[in-house]
């Protein structure tokens, strides 16, 4: 068997098993994915990952189940314990409504009379109409659920849904360009797991895939099953237009249904595409007394009306009865979209993203406002089916020039990590490493637009920032897809949601510090599968003996927690070594090169 | 001996078990047999044992009390411990009247009394000459109901009829029912033995040691570390030498013993309950855990499960108890225990335990393995950094893995993690990456590129560098040098080029004498030099004491270099300008009166021989992990260290070398090169 339950709520699960696959999928269902290197995954019990099974209809009998049913030793009392107690902790509390209330109803009414009573929660109950029966005030489904979780007492929503304004929408059978297309088995999975048969038990949730599964597809498919209107949420203006473009490409929705919601452009259409940023754009408030906090920080809102004053935008969430809204990159949900989630509980909801993992540790609120995790398939999985790239991450080390060591060395903070992430000397070594993939496309991308353009004008490649034209920027990502131009210099403006699909070869020249986000979104930008079947590259350059040594570790251990083979190179020596390992852990990914490359340093 | 011929003529069947139950070799059992025809040659006898014999006999012994000494016989030489071949032996014993089985209603049982004098003679005189008794773990309960003569005598008459002649009851040839009712009914051919009596009205329950407390005791005893007394537990002489011992040695011999004891008592269904126990990492009273074996084991295993105990105690263990006592000072520092409180526990119901990783690993490596995975004894390396390490890994590959990684979780199968910290550390210790590198080579897929780069790298982050002290004598020209070097002043000493040598700080009087013993003319003094050292460490020096003056004719003098020369010198032999700091170039020191000698620094600690020996292994270890401080820290090396000798004395070392059992350096007081043994050594004191 391949499991070890250990009684730290880990399990550890042997990836060479043959059985592996069998227990992997078992174990998805109720237990968080922590690490999946290449030999053991690593996975962990949570209440969290057990609520999120609990609502997926999976009991404490049946986890308990898989655990032996896998595991080589007994499943350890403690871990049964925590089994029975989480997992049934779901669904002990039930919000229904009935004749226009909403009520939490269950069958230990001492429960609920120890939820009356707490403070937290007691500001949005009503009244106790009944033993086992709280009535919950008005406007306040979100934030009963989201205060209940906090004092551990999930709650079954099974409110159910206004339907919404309802919009005829079917999937084409082929693109408008013409190209034949369906959904992917795992992406109509998807998509029936979130809508649950149209029931109360599905209609919100969480679809975990990996970047490049194709989740603007999922989310197409949710509309499909919804017809009525969406508002569509995602992280910046390029990301919208991709599902702009998606849906008009692929469903029967013409352009005058279809429209966006952004710093440029305001149009409210039965289906609108906005980003997070211009939900989040604030009035300019006058000043006046109570504006400041005693920090000298802008005191935040603390409820959804205060909110959508200091948020005008937020009243998109109004300004339609929608029947769907969904969150793209939902680990990206900024504060007070989550507070005008809190007001839209009877619409369904649809949660995607490529990790759960969220920065800012707000888990619990994507699980009580956006819905449980509904489906996920690891990145390895797709991999093996060839839905995405093959992926192989270099760090290449290069020296810092002793002309800049004295400077390095009185520097301190970020001017320090600057110093070394600006290394020069990194510039000749990406144009060797062009020379490297002659035939591929090659997406450059870094953190400082100073350095990015002094590469921009050393390799003769467009560069695009933040500051370039929306319609310079499509021009440029077309130009790319076609073909036409073979490198692009990118800033972190494209870390998002760029669907480049035939970038094979990434190149980091500076990085975030040590954002694992930002760096599975930037390997993410080449993990698109290839036309030709070509594993993607993403070198990683790294100043050596300098401070960007420490951030790229903890961006290393990211990687190699999904599971990415990682090599690291000093850039001078790297001929030496592939000579060496020539046919093992060879650098170059694109095959035998007898191109003299890595003069750097020599 | 009539023993001595039963045991010679015990089946092989029936040693065999005997033997892998006590772990006495074949040697051992011939050694036994030979000894016990004459007790008087005992005494001797011991003494001159092989080692394997002796420790066999150690193990044999060590848990008994001269008022257990017939249980014990009972248990290891006839019952075997229930195991097979136990019924023979009593068979055997019984047809040659060894073995008295008066059957009572208690189904208490005495040795024949030709025999009592031997092994009494051979418990307390020879190899428990100046025990006490104690009472391991499991058999207290057995031995307070079962001591009552009266009802030994009793027993007697009613099942024979009469008292056998000759046989005079006391309490302590009274041997507990402690076997397999079973196998002793088969063996004597009665269909059952009757319950045990109830407890006698008025008898004194046995005052002994905590069962939780006993069975580490035990190993102790077993490794001749501590011995018993009534009541009381001292340390004995062996105590400081094992806990001067690494680590490693001390936990490969507690596991020696404890292989040699339990191996074969460990089967599985009772390791697995130890295992399944204690596995969570939990505090465990010992009590419950011996609950909780006791579903696992026969009636006639009850004493194995004692043994597991003093297993899971002496390998796993972390005792609040140990706490309690002399322990506290033995097994603490010696790590074979953490105390689970910081303060100590009179108590014993407070006593806990729970497994170390170690016992986790050396308990689930005794399982019989159902599917263990493919790094279940080589660890496994993945590229995130964590190695994973199964329950059959080596000991040695765990304790190398417990030096470069930090552990991040322990139950069947432990992580640790490496990090830059911890290969540093490693590494700072002398680690060898290469060692670790290898070590790590079995892992299936061998050791992930990036993992392996960065363990060289971080490992290749540590500089060892060394600062001393030195003399520098410096000759005139080569010629004159080569006569000095014919002198063997300089033995020991560097040659850092044709005309100069380099003097260990704590040589340089012995060299200085040597060649103004020669002849040779040296200029300056060595009172000099020793001031200007003192006088670097900004303390007073005595300068009353004469410069020696030797003049040797004819032979050109061999003067100390100037600070300018010196630099000079350094740099002609490759030294920078950055080389160490030497002697000569601090800024010179002029007392101007005499210091007297540093009055016994007051807030010493006054310790009474017995407290000292209840705080010395303590104060000891203390000691020396501030004085590796200080070498290791290089920008402390030099600075005075203030010792305290267990004699009242105070020295001010300069320390120079350190190794397992003394410390050497220059005082400052005495103005004298020291080595100070450890052991001589009762607190740090503020110089």
């Amino acid at each position: 068997m391949p499991l070890i339950v250990q009684s730290d709520h880990t399990l550890l699960l042997e990836v060479d098993n043959p059985h592996f696959a069998a227990a992997r999928d078992d174990l998805l269902a109720f237990a968080e994915l922590v690490r999946s290197p290449e030999h053991v995954h690593t996975y962990r019990l949570t209440p969290l990952s057990l609520w999120n099974a609990a609502a997926a209809g999976a009991g404490p009998e049946d986890v308990l189940a898989a655990l032996d049913r896998w595991g080589k030793f007994s499943t350890p009392d403690n871990i049964r314990t925590t089994v029975q107690d989480q997992a049934r902790r779901f669904g002990r509390i039930t919000l229904v409504a009935d004749s226009g209330d909403l009520y939490l109803t269950s069958a230990e009414p001492l429960l609920l009379d120890e939820v009356w009573s707490h403070k937290s929660v007691r500001p949005h109950l009503a009244a106790r109409v009944a033993p086992g029966r709280i009535r919950v005030r008005p406007l306040a489904r979100g934030h009963v659920k989201q205060a209940l979780l906090k004092v551990g007492h999930p709650v079954l929503d099974r409110a159910g849904y206004t339907p919404g304004t309802p919009l005829p929408l079917q999937l084409l059978p082929a693109t408008r360009d013409g190209q034949a297309w369906s959904l992917r088995a795992y992406q109509r999975e998807a998509v029936e797991a979130f809508w649950g048969g149209g029931g109360p038990a599905g209609g919100s949730g969480v679809i975990v895939l990996p970047c490049g599964a194709g989740k603007t597809l999922v989310g197409i498919g949710a509309m499909g099953q919804a017809q009525a209107q969406t508002l569509i949420l995602c992280a910046n203006t390029t990301s919208v237009h991709q599902w702009m473009q998606e849906i008009l490409q692929r469903t029967n929705l013409g352009p005058d249904q279809v429209g966006e919601y952004t710093g440029a452009v305001k149009e409210i259409y039965p289906v609108t595409v906005a980003t997070y940023q211009i939900l989040t754009h604030r009035t300019r408030r006058r000043r006046g007394a109570g504006d400041e906090a005693p920090s000298g920080r802008r005191p935040q809102p603390t409820t959804a009306a205060e909110a959508e004053v200091e948020f005008p935008h937020l009243r998109l969430f109004q300004e339609r009865n929608w029947g769907l809204v969904i969150y793209d990159e939902v680990h990206l949900l900024p504060a007070p979209v989550f507070r005008v989630t809190a007001d839209i509980q009877a619409r369904r909801r649809l949660g995607l993203t490529a990790t759960l993992l969220r920065e800012d540790g707000r888990e619990e609120d994507v699980f009580a406002l956006i819905g449980p995790k509904k489906f996920e398939v690891p990145w390895r999985v797709l991999e093996g089916q060839g839905w995405i790239a093959t992926a192989v991450c270099h760090e290449l080390r290069v020296d810092l020039p002793a002309a800049l060591r004295p400077a390095y060395s009185v520097l301190d903070g970020a001017d320090r990590f600057r110093l070394a992430a600006e290394n020069p000397v990194k510039i000749e070594l990406v144009r060797e490493l062009l020379l490297r993939h002659p035939d591929e496309r090659i997406l450059v991308i870094g953190h400082y637009i100073d350095q990015l353009a002094a590469l921009a004008s050393a390799l003769q490649a467009p560069l695009l920032t933040g500051q370039t034209p929306q319609r310079e920027r499509e021009k440029l990502f077309s130009a790319f897809r076609a073909g036409e131009i073979s490198v692009l210099i990118v800033s972190r403006v494209a870390n998002f949601a760029i669907d480049l699909p035939d970038a094979s070869v990434a190149i980091e020249v500076s990085g975030l510090y040590g954002s694992r986000q930002e760096e599975a979104q930037r390997l993410g930008r080449i993990l698109r599968p290839k036309t030709d079947g070509r594993p993607a590259t993403f070198y990683a350059l790294v100043s050596r003996d300098t401070v960007e040594q420490d951030f790229a570790h903890k961006r290393q251990l990211f990687l190699t927690e999904q599971g990415y083979r990682y090599v690291i190179r000093h850039a001078e020596r790297a001929a030496e070594d592939e000579v060496a390992t020539r046919g093992g852990d060879a650098v170059t990914s694109a095959g035998d090169n007898d191109v003299p490359l890595w003069r750097i340093g020599r | 001996m009539k023993l001595a011929d039963a045991l010679r003529g015990l089946p092989e069947r029936s040693l065999g078990p005997y033997r892998t139950v006590a772990g006495l070799p074949a040697a051992g059992i011939a050694e036994l047999v030979a000894r016990l025809s004459d007790p008087e040659r005992v005494a001797h006898a011991v003494h001159t044992l092989p080692p394997g014999p002796l420790l066999a006999l150690r193990i044999l012994w060590f848990h008994t009390a001269p008022n257990m000494a017939p249980w014990l016989f009972h248990t290891v030489f006839i019952s075997n411990g229930g195991a097979t071949g136990a019924d023979r032996a009593v068979e055997t014993l019984v047809e040659q009247a060894i073995l008295v089985p008066p059957l009572s209603a208690g189904g208490q049982y005495v040795i024949a009394e030709e025999i009592r004098p031997t092994l009494l003679q051979l418990v307390m005189r020879e190899w428990l000459p100046t025990s006490g008794f104690y009472l391991p773990a499991g058999e207290v309960p057995l031995q307070i109901h079962a001591t009552d003569p009266a009802a030994v005598v009793s027993d007697f008459v009613r099942v024979l009829g009469v008292l056998p002649a000759g046989i005079r009851v006391r309490q302590q040839d009274i041997l507990p029912y402690q076997a397999d009712q079973r196998r002793l009914s088969a063996a004597l051919d009665r269909s059952a033995l009757p319950a045990l009596p109830p407890l006698v009205p008025g008898a004194i329950p046995w005052e002994g040691y905590a069962p939780e407390v006993g069975p580490l005791f035990s190993v102790a005893v077993a490794f001749g570390l501590v011995e018993a007394r009534e009541g009381v537990w001292t340390d004995s002489s062996h105590v400081l030498e094992w806990v001067n011992l690494p680590p490693e040695v001390q936990w490969s011999g507690l596991l020696q013993v404890w292989a040699t004891l339990c191996a074969t008592h460990l089967d599985d269904p009772l390791a697995r309950g130890v295992y399944d126990c204690l596995r969570s990492g939990v505090w465990c009273r010992p009590a419950a855990l011996a609950r909780w074996l006791a579903q696992f084991t026969t009636s006639g295993q009850h004493r194995l499960v004692a043994a597991v105990h003093n297993v899971i105690v002496a390998f796993g263990v972390r005792v609040g108890a140990l706490e309690w006592g002399h322990a506290a000072s033995v097994a603490a520092p010696a790590s074979a225990a953490d105390g689970g409180r910081p303060e100590p526990v009179p108590a014993p119901e407070d006593c806990a335990v729970r497994l170390r990783p170690e016992a986790a690993h050396a308990l689930a490596g005794n399982m019989t393995p159902l599917d263990f995975p493919r790094f279940d004894e080589a660890p496994l390396a993945q590229g995130t950094f964590e190695i994973l390490t199964g329950p059959r890994t080596p000991p040695a590959l765990v304790w190398l893995l417990e030096s470069w990684a930090e552990r991040e979780a322990v139950d069947r199968f432990t992580t640790y993690r490496l990090t830059r910290r911890s290969v540093g550390a490693a590494a700072r210790r002398a680690g060898c990456a290469e060692d670790l590198l290898n070590a790590l080579a079995g892992s299936p897929g061998g050791v992930p590129q990036n993992v392996d780069f960065s363990i060289r790298e971080w490992a290749a982050e540590v500089v060892h560098l060394t600062a001393e002290l030195a003399l520098i004598l410096r000759c005139a020209d080569e010629t004159a040098a080569e006569r000095a070097a014919r002198t063997g002043a300089f033995r020991g000493c560097e040659r850092l080029g044709p005309t100069a040598w380099r003097v260990p700080a704590d040589r340089a009087g012995t060299v200085w004498r040597a060649l103004t013993d020669a002849g040779c003319d040296v200029e300056g003094n060595l009172q000099d030099f020793r001031d200007r050292l003192a006088g670097r460490l900004h303390r007073p020096v005595r300068t009353d004491a004469p410069p020696p003056q030797l003049p040797w004719p004819g032979v050109p003098h061999l003067p100390l270099p100037t600070p300018t020369a010196h630099r000079q010198s350094a740099a002609g032999h490759g030294m920078g300008e950055k080389a160490p700091a030497q002697p000569s170039d601090v800024r010179p020191h002029t007392p101007t009166r005499t210091v007297p000698r540093p009055e016994p620094v007051r807030n010493a600690p006054r310790l009474s021989p017995r407290s000292l020996g209840d705080t010395l292994p303590v104060v000891m270890r203390l000691t020396r992990r501030e004085v590796c401080r200080a070498l290791q820290r290089g920008m402390r090396l030099g600075r005075p260290v203030g010792l305290a000798d267990t004699a009242g004395g105070t020295h001010v070392l300069i320390v120079q070398d350190l190794t397992a059992d003394s410390v050497a350096g220059y005082c400052t007081c005495c103005h004298e090169d020291h080595r100070l043994p450890l052991r001589t050594i009762a607190a740090t004191v503020r110089p």
